[in-house]
């Protein structure tokens, strides 16, 4: 079932109708009931290895838990993490291995395996009590909102949103309305429009012109946010039908004036869980090793979180481009933080020095991340210093169909950027005490803006680019 | 009291809201399919006059209908003095909705004639009476109804691929409302079956141009117009999944058999056994029969060219082989001889275009179909097709046509000052 279509829209409405007008205890049974219909019109394979690891895990950590104090239980938690591990790297190798087949890869096993193992860890260490009942659970490894790119969602946070007391269906409706909204505008205003220009210079790396390499390099980074972030939102927004409130996955990640703020931006569930499960157990591991063990634990951090994406070269340059950035700013950062005690007048112009240099490093970096091959991603960096020769030329052919109305993308990028904005200080929800009117209008333009979307997707007739972290 | 405030608020926020949504779809580019198409109670559906949109599906262009409903410039019914007309008939592929007018193989044969032959009391009337679907069947009755009312010397009719299959109701895949005809005891007569729009006043259909027009002016509208067009056809094929499930077959077997038997370019690439296929030749034939008795009438002078599918006129070898040798393919003239030798039996001039199209693509390296919507060699004709297709046409025109024969001596013998006898 692709997502942008009216059938999914359906599905969606209907399942959320079910698990609203479900007694409070059968509302598990719904969401599990309709998560695994949704896995099952992809790949009902994958769905009964989805029902056979959950199974696994749930049994597992009521076994960890009461064994906890034993030596069965770091074992056994040892056991099944590796196997979760060696799950999602058998399937991710696989397709490295066999580039040229189509395999199938579990939807959303990057991010259920990871569910699924800080939970066990989780239980193991004690920071959360197993789960006693089997439906919730699996609910929560298999909620579909989550399973085409995340959030990755901690158990902690999840299941207790079962037993949650209240009703806030009203307004969490409009919020999750509105997130969804905001998410499809990005996908399809934004970064679809913005791969139009990005795919033109990557198929025009030897145009005699730096603007194509110079135009992908620059707004692939936001085509690549504005897509995942629209998933994300997506994902939040109909999880908020639900009732259920998943994490925010992204926190403004181009403002960073570092790469390691930049990494506390973005992706940011991924990157706490890391912090999390490696990093944070690493560094301690390391900690008599001074600055090497520092060196280390972001290298291997940064490494896992290039490598989660895929084993292909691209995705290595891409963790080690980042990783060298983050070395640096770590083993810098005391001395920069000194200089701006000294001289902070000077502060205000550093960050935009720093938002500017971060935004290079990261377009850098996705540079391997996009292209095709490397030879492709040296080509583009390459062909940037290849001068500008007939510049009018250059312009008139980038901006020629199918391009012509792609630039809509940058003040619709901005529009989003203002949403978001928005979003984080108020949140998407109508503030109370407000006039009635004023929450009608804001209900009813959700509404039109809803019908209009459906028509959009049943009007459509040709495909859409897919999701890129739909692939992971 | 506040309700009734509340209310308005609402609404007008709600207005807005639309105009906004409609602003940002012309910002963003947005279009969808316009409508240029009315009911008409002869030829069951022509183009409306003046009919104003744009061509999106392949390309982006802007589509003006003119008032006699023609994918053409303003014309007068009755020739000017010395004006030597030609009629063209055909569907899609001649109409050229993809390219801008002046760029159609109709504008561009106009322009060619009358910059070689034209003269002061000499001209050329390329006048376009094709249209996006048309039939044979449709094409016999605009000519009968309403080309010979513009004085043309000759009229060219444009095969293409869809000409044969839309000659049967069976094989006819697209449900727009058309005119179909039998073969009775050897003889074409009309299909009792087939029902004409009723006729509709002038002010009634003057009403609904407007209307048409006017939704062709808001994207939102067009957007509704589609969305409920491809909302229907989805209920339609799941509903037929459905009874086929229900009947135990599978709905897909029964689809791709259904699809390899009324596949266009199956039907034009080899002879079929089957009877459906073979009557829907014999009534393209009758047609064609009745065209040339009509044009015999009428005094003009009939040419019949074919257009082929976009793989033979793919310059791309490889692509072609390959898809010539996945559908089996051997020999893929049959349809162009079929027609050439009709043509010979009733003495009227024939042109194939396909191979010289090709030929031509070939030569220049360029691809005569594709848009940047489409990719290359996809589709209708491009701005290179439409002047290539032009081209072909002039030079067979020259060469054979008696009536351009004579104007060619005309012109001539105004260059050298000869007087005429």
């Amino acid at each position: 079932m692709q997502l942008s279509s009216v059938e999914f829209l359906l599905f969606v409405a209907l399942s959320v109708v079910a698990f609203r007008l479900a007694p409070r205890r059968w509302r598990p049974d719904v969401l599990l009931v309709a998560s695994y219909i949704f896995y099952c019109t992809w790949n009902p394979g994958m769905a009964v290895a989805l029902l056979a690891i959950t199974v696994i895990c749930y049994y597992a950590a009521l076994y960890i838990e009461s064994s906890r104090g034993r030596p069965l239980a770091p074992r056994l938690t040892l056991v099944v993490v590796a196997a979760l591990i060696l799950y999602i790297v058998a399937f991710k190798a696989r397709a490295m291995l066999y580039p040229g087949v189509s395999l199938a890869i579990p939807l959303g096993i990057s991010y259920y395996t990871f569910r699924l193992i800080s939970y066990l860890l989780d239980v193991y260490w004690g920071t959360v009590p197993a789960e006693r009942s089997l439906v919730p659970f699996a609910a929560y490894v298999a909620f579909f909102p989550q399973m085409m790119a995340g959030p990755i969602e901690r158990a902690s946070s999840f299941l207790p949103q079962f037993e949650a007391e209240g009703n806030p269906w009203r307004g969490k409706t409009f919020e999750g309305a509105t997130c969804i909204l905001l998410g499809f505008f990005k996908k399809f205003v934004v970064a679809d429009n913005l791969a139009l220009i990005v795919d033109y210079g990557y198929r025009h790396l030897d145009s005699g012109s730096s603007l194509p390499n110079i135009l992908s390099f620059y707004l692939y980074p936001l085509q690549l946010y504005a897509d995942f972030s629209g998933l994300a939102d997506i994902a939040l927004g109909i999880g908020l039908l639900f009732g259920l409130k998943g994490p925010e996955n992204f926190n403004a990640p181009f403002s960073a004036s570092s790469i390691s703020e930049y990494w506390r931006r973005w992706h940011m569930t991924l990157t706490s869980w890391l912090r999390d499960y490696v990093f944070m157990p690493l560094r301690m591991a390391t900690r008599h090793w001074g600055t090497a063990g520092l060196v280390v634990s972001v290298v291997a951090n940064m490494m896992l979180i290039a490598l989660w994406h895929g084993f292909t070269l691209g995705f290595i340059v891409f963790g080690l481009v980042n990783a060298t950035f983050l070395v640096v700013d770590v083993l810098t950062s005391t001395r920069r933080q000194k200089f701006w005690r000294r001289h902070p007048g000077l502060l205000t112009a550093g960050t935009v020095v720093g938002m500017l240099a971060t935004y290079h490093i990261v377009s850098l970096s996705e540079t391997f991340f996009r292209a095709p091959s490397f030879a492709d991603a040296a080509h583009l960096l390459d062909g940037l210093a290849a001068g500008f020769g007939d510049l009018g030329g250059a312009f008139a052919a980038v901006t020629a169909p199918p391009n012509h109305h792609a630039w809509v993308a940058l003040p619709a990028y901005v529009l989003t950027e203002i949403a978001d904005a928005v979003r984080r200080k108020k949140g998407m929800s109508l503030p109370a005490g407000i006039p009635r009117w004023v929450q009608w209008s804001a209900v009813t333009c959700v509404a039109v803006a809803c019908v209009f979307m459906s028509l959009l997707f049943l009007a459509r007739q040709t495909g859409t680019n897919p999701f890129v972290y739909a692939n992971f | 009291m506040r309700i009734f405030k509340d209310l308005i608020s609402v609404a007008t926020v709600a207005v807005l809201f639309v105009a906004l949504l409609e602003g940002g779809m012309r910002l963003a580019g947005v279009r969808y399919e316009y409508s240029f198409f009315e009911s008409d109670p002869v030829i069951y559906t022509t183009y409306r006059p003046n009919a104003d949109g744009w061509e999106v599906k392949e390309g982006e262009n802007r589509v003006r209908i003119n008032s006699l409903g023609m994918r053409d410039r303003e014309r007068t019914i009755v020739p000017a003095a010395g004006t030597t007309r030609i009629a063209l008939l055909g569907d899609s592929l001649v109409a050229a909705t993809q390219v801008p007018l002046e760029k159609t193989m109709a504008q561009v044969l106009e322009r060619t004639l009358n910059n070689s032959l034209g003269q002061a009391g000499q001209s050329f009337e390329v006048l376009n009476f094709a249209q996006g679907g048309s039939t044979l069947a449709q094409q016999y009755l605009m000519l009968r109804n309403r080309v010979w009312d513009f004085e043309p010397q000759i009229v060219m009719v444009f095969v293409s691929p869809i000409s044969v299959p839309t000659c049967s109701r069976r094989l006819d895949t697209v449900a727009a409302p058309k005119p179909f005809y039998l073969i009775r005891d050897g003889r074409l007569v009309p299909d009792p079956r087939s029902h004409a729009p009723a006729s509709a006043s002038e002010e009634v259909r003057r009403r609904n141009g407007k209307l048409k027009n006017l939704m062709n002016q808001f994207r939102l509208l067009l957007l509704l117009r589609q969305a409920i067009g491809e909302g229907v056809e989805k209920i339609e094929k799941l509903e037929s999944e459905i009874g086929a499930i229900a009947k135990g077959a599978s709905a897909e077997a029964e689809t791709d058999d259904d699809e390899r038997y009324v596949y266009p370019v199956d039907i034009w690439f080899r002879p079929h056994a089957s009877a459906e296929v073979e009557q829907a030749w014999q009534v393209a034939e009758g047609l064609l029969g009745r065209i040339a008795e009509e044009a015999r009438q009428h005094g003009a002078e009939l040419w019949l060219a074919s257009i082929g599918t976009e793989v033979q006129e793919n310059p791309d070898v490889a692509e072609r082989t390959a898809y010539l040798a996945a559908h089996g393919y051997q020999e893929i003239a049959y349809s162009e001889g079929r027609f050439e030798v009709l043509a010979r039996r009733e003495s009227i001039p024939y042109l194939g275009m396909s191979h010289r199209m090709l030929d031509y693509a070939e030569r220049n390296r360029v691809s005569v179909r594709g848009f940047f919507n489409t990719g290359p060699n996809r589709g209708h004709w491009n701005e290179v097709g439409n002047a290539a297709a032009a081209g072909i046409v002039i030079d067979e025109l020259l060469e054979r046509s008696a009536v351009i024969r004579r104007a060619r001596i005309k012109s001539l013998q105004a260059h050298r000052n000869i007087p005429d006898r």
